[in-house]
């Protein structure tokens, strides 16, 4: 089931989201990793980061609350004592960056250029868990534009948007993007949520405000992939992302518009999902005697349920 | 390695109203190796809501048996008391890569409450192992000493503490580390208690710490522990850990 997109070839479409995976080296001990198209690591910043405090997640109907703060031992420290270790995993990596400002972002990917198991970088404009940088670039229009441009003149590499869905038009920030030049959107990251612990009256994370994940947003997803493929699919391609648990939440994505598909939150409660959710689809596969590239987008050819 | 099983549930029965004592049966080979202090994580139901799954300790092992005593708190546990003996369950285990050290010739053992589940196992193979060792049982009252019984057939030196003096001696398990100064200590409870027991042995002590969990194997950094050198995964860096080492 290869795919080849933005000038990479995947062994598969199925990879599994930032943030969800670590770097790919934990869940070694539950399957070979190789076995999946491409792994998305945490978070990458200029500088180590902390993260914020516990309590750091939260359980709600059908998905979880996160503020995990983009922990992460910066990308000098990546690069010398995590790095070597994926080396040998049979599979692409793709770099989940994050940085404050314009320039961090630009400093990051620089930094990751020489390093050749890392195919793509996947911007991080969308975590709802920091106060600075992230959705800054991501719901504003112009220094979006700014930054995909910035870091599309200083890198060879493709360069993935990933988008918020806390906005009203999703598609408009979509297009900035396109228009700048990303090589692929990637569609979702958290919606901002909360929970409130009622025994004690005050909210369930340290944070106040968390992103939500899992089961419950995927319809969210799969509505913001249709649209942006309804208005750029022919442009670039999607990745989608959200609430993938099974392989039929990932042939929705698929039907609405994405290439591949992440899988995330669903490694926390079902770690061996992105397997699943892979043998699914070549079961479809052969059960439809469909190719997988025809799937893609293919809800938009005909009209809705009647 | 760690496995996604399923468990065939052999016994699920409460020992007082609030706690139970699940036993479930695994292919066999699964459970060789499992050291004490480290955990599983099973999810309660095999729906979306409740989603995760939740973290228990290994109490007591046989070749293909692994014995869980859970206390009901909230969603997870409750619809846990629900399972049928002869459903399955999904497991994920084993889980964490500090576990209890085994070192030294006398360990003091003290468990709270529900938190005495943490360190019977660990009781156990410290037996074998030839060494001098105390348990120290604490809860509030007598009514509230669900493990007594096991830890009586278990054939460990222990002893029992209620707050309110209903059964053993009065007071908080705390109590017993003035007693036997300089032996390896080893606590698992609440967090108030085991910042008191931080604080008695000048951070000396080793404890199992719980933290909200969503993966249980170090992917997704939601069990923070705030140790010197930053945050520390609860499940992968411990879940134990030197108490010198974190913040309570
Ligand atoms: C390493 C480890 C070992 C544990 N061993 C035992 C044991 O042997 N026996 C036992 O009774 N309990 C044990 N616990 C605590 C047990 O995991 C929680 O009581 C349980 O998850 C509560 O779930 P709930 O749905 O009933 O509660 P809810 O409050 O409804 O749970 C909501 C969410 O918070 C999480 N959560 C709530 N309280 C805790 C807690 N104290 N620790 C971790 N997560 C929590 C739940 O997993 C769930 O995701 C252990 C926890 C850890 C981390
Ligand atoms: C615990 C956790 C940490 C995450 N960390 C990141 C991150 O570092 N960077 C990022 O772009 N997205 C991050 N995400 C978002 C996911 O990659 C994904 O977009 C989102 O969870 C929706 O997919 P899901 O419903 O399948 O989880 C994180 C999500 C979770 C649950
Ligand atoms: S529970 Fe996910 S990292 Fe510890």
């Amino acid at each position: 089931m290869k795919v080849t997109l933005f000038g990479v070839e995947f062994k598969n479409p199925v990879w599994v989201a930032s943030g969800t995976f670590g770097y790919g080296l934990e869940a070694n001990e539950l399957f070979p990793v190789e076995r999946l198209g491409a792994v998305v690591t945490k978070g990458i910043s200029l500088k180590p980061r902390e993260g914020n405090p516990p309590p750091r997640i939260a359980e709600t109907p059908c998905g979880m609350l996160n503020s995990i703060g983009l922990q992460n031992p910066g990308v000098e420290r990546f690069l010398n004592e995590i790095y070597p270790r994926i080396e040998s995993i049979d599979t692409h990596f793709i770099a989940n960056v994050f940085g404050e400002t314009q320039e961090e972002y630009e400093e990051v990917c620089l930094a990751l250029e020489q390093a050749d198991k890392i195919v793509a970088y996947e911007l991080n404009v969308s975590c709802p868990n920091v106060k600075k940088g992230g959705i800054a670039f991501g719901h504003d229009l112009t220094s979006l534009t700014r930054l995909v441009e910035g870091v599309k003149k200083r890198v060879k590499k493709p360069v993935l948007v990933k988008l918020s869905p806390n906005v009203t038009d999703p598609v408009e920030f979509a297009r900035a993007c396109v228009e700048s030049g990303a090589d692929a959107l990637v569609l979702i990251n958290t919606l901002v949520g909360m929970k409130i612990n009622v025994k004690l009256k005050r909210p369930e994370l340290a944070t106040v405000t968390g992103g939500l994940s899992g089961p419950a947003i995927l319809p969210i997803a799969v509505r913001i992939v249709y649209q942006v493929y309804e208005a750029l699919g022919d442009r670039v391609p999607i990745v989608g992302v959200g609430g993938i648990s099974g392989y039929e939440d990932a042939l929705e994505h698929v039907m609405a518009g994405a290439s591949a598909v992440q899988v995330g939150t669903a490694n926390f409660f079902d770690p061996l999902a992105p397997l699943k959710v892979l043998e699914g689809i070549k079961g479809y596969l052969e059960r439809e005697g469909v190719e997988f590239n025809r799937l893609v987008g293919i809800a938009h050819e005909s009209s809705p349920l009647r | 390695m760690i496995h996604e099983l399923s468990a065939r549930v052999v016994k699920n029965r409460p020992l007082t109203p609030r706690v139970y004592e699940l036993v479930l049966e695994l292919p066999p080979g699964s459970l060789r190796g499992v050291k004490p202090g480290q955990f599983l994580m099973l999810k309660p139901s095999p729906t979306f809501d409740p989603l995760g799954r939740r973290a228990f300790a290994f109490a007591d092992l046989t070749e293909s048996r692994a014995v869980v005593f859970y206390e009901v708190r909230g969603r997870g546990t409750k619809l846990l008391t629900r399972v049928k003996e002869g459903e399955r369950l999904s497991v994920l285990l084993p889980l964490g890569k500090r576990v209890f050290p085994l070192e030294g010739e006398r360990h003091l053992l003290l468990g709270g409450g529900i938190g005495l589940a943490g360190l019977t196992l660990l009781a156990k193979e410290l037996f074998k192992r030839g060494k001098e060792l105390l348990v120290a049982y604490g809860a509030r009252s007598k009514e509230e000493l669900a493990l007594l019984s096991f830890l009586e057939r278990l054939g460990v030196p222990f002893e029992v503490y209620t707050e309110d003096g209903s059964y053993g001696k009065r007071g908080l398990v705390t109590e017993a580390l003035k007693r036997f100064k300089g032996w390896t200590v080893h606590a698992c409870g609440p967090k108030g208690m085991l910042r008191a027991v931080k604080e008695a042995t000048k951070g000396e002590a080793y404890l199992s710490l719980e933290e909200r969990m969503a993966c249980g194997y170090g992917v997704c950094l939601g069990c923070a522990v705030k140790t010197a050198g930053g945050y520390g995964r609860v499940c992968y860096e411990g879940p134990v850990f030197k108490a010198g080492e974190v913040e309570l």
